[in-house]
């Protein structure tokens, strides 16, 4: 069943506590939390992220899409934002059922 | 010596090559080197001196616990001495994380052009970059420097190397017909290049286009109007050319700029691409006989195919040597 917005949220938020356990962040994480400049992600931090998400979703959707805005990289996005890509291209999967190798 | 190798593969082969380059001038000199690549990698020819340990196609975001363990198991297996990084410091998608942190060896790492990024605040991603001691720029001071905009994120030994690049196989100028090599590095986006090509040139001259292997022009193929080779390194693709049109990877743009034809570069600007190919072409553009286009410009190509005369190179292009001495 697909899960809804606030939920997806909450999945995003449980990943990024566990990822970020021991970086010594100053501020709780929250919807609002950007991850460059609040978190301080890489970009193999990010692929991490959104590898977990995929195995928490059981699917593996085209990130690429909310990753390049108008033909360039976004500088930054937030929890929030993340979480609405997802809930609004749940269906759009790539592969339906991704698999740890 | 025991050297280890490490270029990660996007569209093409342009890292690997470079590092290829750099062991093989290290393996004259004595060193026992090894590339730890993946991809079509068994494609690079020759490999004399070098031995190549290929890993498993490039695998999706779901599996990248397991490639950094492949990853170090290759380098542990491998036992270097020291290990050369191409390009980024982590790899691709992290996968040397685990090497770095874990693997044997000094960790040098190589920078063909500039690769940005934030302070990590990642322990493990600080800790995996504190294992890099050196950086060599394969470039000169003044010349598309990456240091100047890395400064923060650099470790303390630095060097410059100078250009990484083969020369062009020699060959003969047809002036009548003239001809006019087309060039997309490893293919994408090269429909639209030649595409213009082959209207602007119809009738004024023959086209000889390289369609690379993520070619997006297939139906290239059979137009008998042009010759197209399927896949070719620069270097060997410019027999009795008169004139040149490329992308501005850094291996192509470098090789073209140490031919004596006249070159005209139309670097790939996408998002994923970054600036490094535009930044290369404007610089390479105050050259003599080389000049940088964002679009079709027919105007450019009639003056480009007119032009004769030297280039005197700013730049050494002794790198791959230069790096292998280093090294050692």
């Amino acid at each position: 069943m697909k899960p809804d917005q606030t939920q997806i949220q909450k999945s995003i938020l449980e990943i990024l506590t566990e990822m970020t356990s021991d970086w010594d962040l100053e501020e709780a994480l929250t919807p609002a939390s950007t991850l460059s400049a609040d978190l301080g992600f890489s970009s193999v931090d990010l692929l991490e992220l959104l590898a977990a998400l995929d195995m928490r979703l059981g699917r593996k959707l085209r990130y690429e899409l909310l990753l390049v805005h108008e033909g360039q990289f976004r500088s930054d996005l937030c929890v929030a934002d993340l979480a609405r890509f997802v809930n609004e291209h749940y269906e759009d999967v790539i592969s339906p059922s991704p698999v740890a190798m | 010596m025991r050297l280890l190798f490490y270029a990660h593969v996007l569209l093409g082969l342009g890292h690997v090559s470079r590092a290829l380059a750099i062991a093989q001038a290290a393996a004259r000199l004595g060193a026992r080197c090894a590339l730890l690549a993946s991809g079509t990698v068994e494609r690079l020819q020759p490999r004399e001196g070098v031995e190549l340990l290929k890993l498993p196609s490039r695998v999706d975001r779901q599996n990248l616990a397991a490639r950094r363990a492949q990853v170090r198991a290759a380098v542990e297996d491998w036992n270097p001495d020291k290990v050369l990084v191409d390009h980024l410091a982590l790899g691709l998608e992290g996968e040397l994380l685990e090497a770095l942190l874990e693997g044997p060896g000094e960790f040098l790492w190589g920078l063909p052009y500039a690769a940005p990024a934030g302070p990590a605040r990642n322990p493990r991603i600080r800790a995996a970059l504190a294992r890099y001691r050196t950086v060599l720029a394969y470039t000169d001071p003044g010349w598309c420097d990456p240091f100047p905009c890395m400064e923060a994120q650099l470790p303390p030994e630095r060097y410059h190397a100078g250009i990484i690049c083969r020369a062009p196989e020699p060959g003969g100028r047809a002036d009548s017909p003239p001809l006019v090599v087309a060039l997309a590095g490893a293919g994408a986006g090269g429909a639209e290049l030649f595409g213009w090509l082959r209207s602007s040139l119809r009738g004024k001259a023959r086209l000889r286009v390289v369609l690379g292997p993520l070619s997006d022009a297939p139906e290239l193929a059979s137009d008998e109007q042009i010759e197209v080779l399927r896949e070719g390194a620069a270097e060997a693709s410019l027999q009795g050319a008169s004139l040149v049109v490329a992308r501005a990877g850094y291996n192509t743009a470098y090789t073209l700029a140490r031919s004596s034809l006249p070159v005209v570069l139309m670097p790939l600007d996408t998002p994923q691409s970054g600036v490094e190919q535009l930044e290369r072409a404007r610089a390479l553009a105050t050259l003599p006989g080389i000049w940088c286009l964002r679009g079709p410009d027919d105007a450019v190509l009639d003056q480009a195919l007119g032009w004769s005369g030297e280039r005197v190179l700013p730049f050494r292009v002794d790198g791959a040597e230069r790096a292998a001495r280093y090294l050692l």
